[in-house]
């Protein structure tokens, strides 16, 4: 019995004088940035904004000086090997927070990959890939015939493509001699719905479109209302990289809380991509210039063009 | 189902059917029922054992139950000699002739007789100690409640369950005790028989339970039986002393942490009885810091209760508690690295304040038939529960549940061991809550929910009483949504005539519902706040079942063991999805679950080591390990303490004794963080230079990590001086002797630690009139 006392008062002894009494809550060493940027094929100015991983949330959103970003940003042609260095500010925010700002001036191509990276100045890097689309292979937008039911006259448009589409334009061009042929841009779906694989669709409400085209001809443009008809319409849209799939058809903010969601970053979280322009034009038949109200004759040297 | 359904309406026809016969059979033998009482005090003893010997025959008895009523039915005609025996107190024998149909009734009184420590007394104490545990129940005594010791002079039922292997407790703050793998919202706590919600102090080795005001506690790890319905992981059934009818006592200590006043005595002698007992914290006044620890802890309670006799057949109680409890989780925080915050010594800036009261009142009335052997028991009262989180007056987050419970109990004794216990409870719920938006789903609620149960359960022995099984049936109602739920539930004990009955088998198996839950934020500090919701219409109400085997024995005189192994299968939980939004809010989501264990247990009872110098003892070890699993994920709980030791060693010798007692348990589960970073809504028209972001902490996969290991040893001694009807009691310890930083807490947002408490010596004294 005493041997048993013995051996609980040591035990306890040892094991109250031991020090495994430390925590360190993180367990975070292969991710050293999060990043959020694209390139855009129709602009040479690049932004790109970059968030250190760090230990407190304050050392986020007001840095201190040491908080400063210590790091080098650049992007590499792959295609070409052409390295391209990016700019980086401390940018005050409206909120009074700051962000960490890199910006760079290049050129980019269309099925060219581009690889950014982000160079800590220990050495480590955090980098992402992304290849800019090619909007000259795709096969072109379709559209199916224009229905008119009980006056309302649309038109279903599928537009093909790996990944969503993003920022639909439907532009109506008017055909008025002394305004300079202006195109009216009216916004389409912001993100298409899916209507298969490989395949988006929206829906042109062309009536409820023209008076409202109409409106911004004379507004926007000083068009003479008597003469202004529609001679072309235009699809417009970005079409994104392939990595840049939007998963939902609504978009959910929730969805891309999770941090390794819509992510292709490696050694970092956040997002880095690109996109390409696209647009197909096409002419629009005097009778439904007719149907939705568009007069038939523009302004030419002072007549009216039957 | 309809299969099911046929079998349990076969087995309920079956039960009544038994009840019939038999009770057609006692009217041919005798029986005897009546009170044991001390003779001094008159306080009825709850536990003592009533036998009727006859040369050649096998032995008849009973025990007293909680308002020491015993009876003994099927008696043989025949002269026999009555023996009374409890511990403490002189054995008592009378003889006793009876005739056919002769109902006799007995008081007996038992004389004090605190010196007789016989061999009997040792093999009776191996039935009441920790390794007398029977499929997962343990009746407790405040004798067992006193032997752990606690900052104060008197025990608490809350010091004693933070040694019971398989109940975990998070800290030693906040009062949240798991038991095997069950969460918090899943215990049910009874005293007198109504429901207590948040029965535990903020500081966790108090309880609303002291020793003081406890006859008896059965405490249920699982596989409890049918009359306890409405929960599906524990029970703690506490039965409160009537008081002393014969004269005034009381007694009066105060220490550091606590002060505390009893008071008892008749109103009417020999008939009604008071007792109140008042706590409260000194801790907050008399030591708001020490050795650089801040102790911002106001607690306390209030208890009282009236018992009368009316008749020899009528017994009618009232009780009611009342307890509260504000502080600061946080508030011994430390930075990570383990230095001292900078805010310890002042308000910390992110107040981590909670507090909650409970108010208990009710009555109790009991009748036992002079004419047939049944006693009923009819309870009613009302339970209200209050808890906050945030500053006083103007807190972020409330939650409170207020129930009206009537109960009704039917116990009718066939004699031989074989019992029938019918009854029902019926209770209305009402639920408010204000989350501010913690759980999306969940905001502004007031809702009322009833429930009501209803049981039949019997027990009966096999094999001259080598075999006692205890099968039963609750049928659990929420008439207002038209749903039932079939419970049945078996406890079995085998006590081998190989063995000399010196070693007991005992399984258990059960199904369990709940449709009122207690819904915890993993990200609370300490994760104390809970919000109590009823389950919603169409959601799958939680479900549970247990299965639990074990073994205990003496397997040399004054050393006993015992083993227990279980395993509780849950369902249709509802967990908070793991957001990564640092203390937004989140959503919740479904999971399953499962946990399993074992326990292990050594007990030595009084074991003299010299001259007037006795050592007693035990070591008891929990292995356990539980999972939830979500549609996603599978993962191991905050409470997943896998490996726990408990020992506890107490020396005697004359007024003088110590006891040292040792806690070890395995590091708990924590969701580590990769550190923050900051979230945009990052599409194709953003403009990453002007968007403000949202910051986010980026969990690591959750409950991936471990905390550090637990360990604390406590040390104290005590003097105890009796002189005539004076007992003073001078008590001196140390909580947490090697000052080991024991984690209690560690907020990922702010980045501070919260340990638990560091080497806190504690000096009372008590003084007890009896």
């Amino acid at each position: 019995m005493n041997r048993w006392l013995l051996f609980l008062v040591l035990a306890s002894v040892a094991a109250g004088c031991s020090g495994d009494t430390f925590i360190d809550p993180f367990d975070n060493d292969q991710r050293y940035f999060t990043l959020y940027g694209y390139l855009d094929e129709l602009t040479q100015q690049h932004q790109l904004r970059v968030i250190p991983i760090q230990r407190t949330a304050d050392d986020i959103v007001i840095p201190s000086e040491e908080q400063t970003l210590n790091a080098t940003v650049r992007t590499i042609d792959l295609a070409t090997g052409q390295e391209y260095a990016w700019r980086y500010r401390l940018e005050p925010l409206a909120d009074n927070t700051f962000a960490h700002i890199f910006e760079s001036s290049f050129p980019i191509r269309q099925e060219r990959t581009y690889r950014l990276e982000i160079e800590r100045s220990d050495g480590v890097v955090t980098w992402a890939e992304t290849t800019v689309p090619s909007t000259r292979t795709f096969p072109t937008v379709e559209r199916s015939a224009v229905v008119d039911e009980n006056g309302v006259i649309s038109q279903e448009v599928i537009v093909p493509g790996a990944s969503r589409p993003w920022g639909i334009n439907v532009v109506y061009y008017l055909a008025e001699d002394l305004c300079n042929h202006p195109a009216v841009k009216v916004p389409y779906e912001r993100v298409a719905t899916r209507v298969s694989e490989g395949q988006w669709g929206f829906t042109i409400n062309l009536s409820d479109d023209s008076p409202g085209v109409q409106a911004r001809g004379i507004n926007d443009f000083f068009c003479n209302p008597d003469f202004l008809p529609l001679r072309f319409m235009g699809i417009e849209y970005r079409q994104l990289d392939a990595q840049w799939d939007l998963n939902a058809d609504v978009l959910d903010p929730a969805d891309f809380t999770q941090p390794d969601a819509q992510s292709n970053v490696v050694n970092g979280y956040g997002f880095f991509g690109s996109m390409a322009y696209y647009i197909d034009r096409f002419d629009v038949t005097q009778e439904l210039s007719d149907q939705l109200g568009f007069p038939r004759c523009a302004l030419a040297n002072g007549s009216c063009d039957e | 189902m309809k299969h099911c359904t046929r079998s349990l309406s076969g087995m309920l026809f079956g039960m009544l059917l038994a009840l019939l016969f038999t009770s057609v059979a006692v009217a041919q033998n005798a029986s005897v029922r009546g009170y044991v009482a001390d003779a001094e005090t008159g306080e009825r003893l709850q536990g003592a054992t009533i036998a009727l010997q006859q040369p050649g025959a096998p032995l008849l008895g009973s025990a007293t139950d909680g308002d020491g009523y015993f009876i003994i039915n099927r008696v043989p005609p025949g002269t026999y000699t009555l023996r009374v025996s409890f511990i403490g107190y002189t054995t008592l024998e009378q003889p006793l002739t009876l005739a056919a149909g002769d109902v006799v009734q007995r008081r007996l009184e038992l004389t004090p007789s605190p010196a007789e420590i016989d061999e009997v007394v040792v093999e009776a104490q191996a039935e009441t100690g920790v390794t007398a545990v029977v499929a997962g129940l343990q009746t407790l005594d405040a004798a067992q409640i006193e032997r752990v010791p606690m900052p104060g002079v008197t025990g608490d039922l809350a010091s004693y369950l933070q040694t019971v292997p398989g109940i975990v407790a998070q800290g030693d703050r906040g009062g949240q005790l798991f038991v095997r793998g069950g969460s918090l919202d899943q215990n049910l706590a009874l005293i007198d028989g109504l429901p207590i919600y948040m029965p535990f102090h903020i500081l966790s080795f108090y309880s609303a339970f002291p020793e003081e005001i406890i006859d008896g506690t059965d405490l249920y790890t699982g596989g409890f039986g049918a009359q306890y319905g409405t929960r599906m992981s524990s029970v703690v059934d506490v039965r409160a002393r009537n008081g002393n009818k014969q004269f005034f006592s009381g007694a009066a200590s105060g220490a550091q942490f606590l002060s505390t006043l009893r008071v008892e005595g008749p109103l009417v002698p020999g008939r009604v009885s008071v007792l109140g007992s008042v706590r409260q914290s000194l801790i907050e006044d008399a030591a708001p810091e020490l050795f650089g620890q801040r102790f911002p802890y106001r607690f306390g309670d209030r208890f009282g209760k009236v018992h009368a006799l009316i008749s020899a057949s009528h017994s009618v109680s009232f009780t009611g508690l009342h307890t509260f409890d504000r502080g600061d989780l946080a508030g011994t925080k430390r930075r990570f690295d383990g230095s001292p915050d900078a805010g310890a010594s002042s308000t910390p800036p992110d107040s981590a304040e909670v507090g909650w009261e409970n108010t208990v009142y009710g009555g109790r009335y009991v009748y036992r038939s002079n004419f047939i052997p049944l006693v009923a028991e009819l309870v009613a009262g009302r339970s209200e529960m209050q808890n906050d989180i945030g500053p006083q007056g103007t807190p972020e987050r409330t939650s409170g549940i207020a129930s009206t419970d009537a109960a009704a109990h039917l116990t009718y004794f066939l004699g031989g061991g074989h019992e029938i216990y019918l009854g029902g409870r019926w209770r209305r719920s009402e639920l408010d809550l204000e989350l501010g938006g913690q759980f999306q789903e969940i905001e502004i609620l007031q809702n009322e929910i009833e429930e009501v149960t209803a049981y039949l359960e019997t027990s009966f022995s096999l094999q001259n009483g080598a075999v006692s099984l205890q099968p039963g049936l609750n049928v659990y109602a929420l008439p207002d949504r038209s749903d039932m739920w079939f419970e049945p539930r078996v406890r079995a004990v085998w006590q081998p005539d190989f063995l000399s009955r010196r070693h007991r088998f005992s399984a258990a198996w059960g199904l369990y519902h709940q449709t009122i839950v207690g819904l915890n934020d993993e990200r609370d500090v300490g994760n104390i706040f809970t919000a109590w919701v009823p389950v919603l219409a169409d959601a799958p109400v939680p479900q549970a079942m247990h299965a639990i085997v074990g073994w205990s024995g003496q397997v040399v005189p004054g050393v006993s063991l015992a083993a227990e192994g279980f395993y509780k299968d849950l369902s249709n939980l509802s967990v908070p999805v793991f957001s990564v939004f640092p203390s937004f809010t989140t959503d919740l989501q479904p999971a399953d679950g499962h946990a399993e264990g074992l326990d292990l247990r050594l007990e030595v009872h009084d074991r003299p080591l010299s001259y007037d110098f006795t050592l007693d003892g035990y070591i008891s070890y929990a292995l356990s390990r539980v999972t939830y699993e979500t549609e996603t994920l599978s993962y191991h709980p905050s409470h997943d303490r896998r490996h726990q030791v408990h020992a506890l060693v107490h020396a005697s010798r004359g007024e003088i004794s110590m006891t040292a007692s040792w806690q070890y348990g395995s590091g708990l589960p924590f969701t580590a963080s990769g550190g923050f970073d900051e979230w945009l809504f990052f599409t194709p028209d953003a403009d990453v230079t002007e968007t403000p972001g949202s910051v986010r902490v980026l969990y690591d996969e959750p409950f991936a990590r471990r905390q550090p290991t637990y360990q604390r040893l406590d040390i104290w001694a005590e003097r105890r001086v009796e002189r005539g009807r004076l007992v003073g009691t001078l008590r001196a310890g140390v909580v947490n002797v090697f000052n080991r930083a024991n984690l209690f807490y560690f907020d990922l947002f702010t980045l501070q630690r919260v340990n638990q408490l560091p080497l806190t010596p504690s000096l009372g004294f008590k003084l007890e009139v009896r």
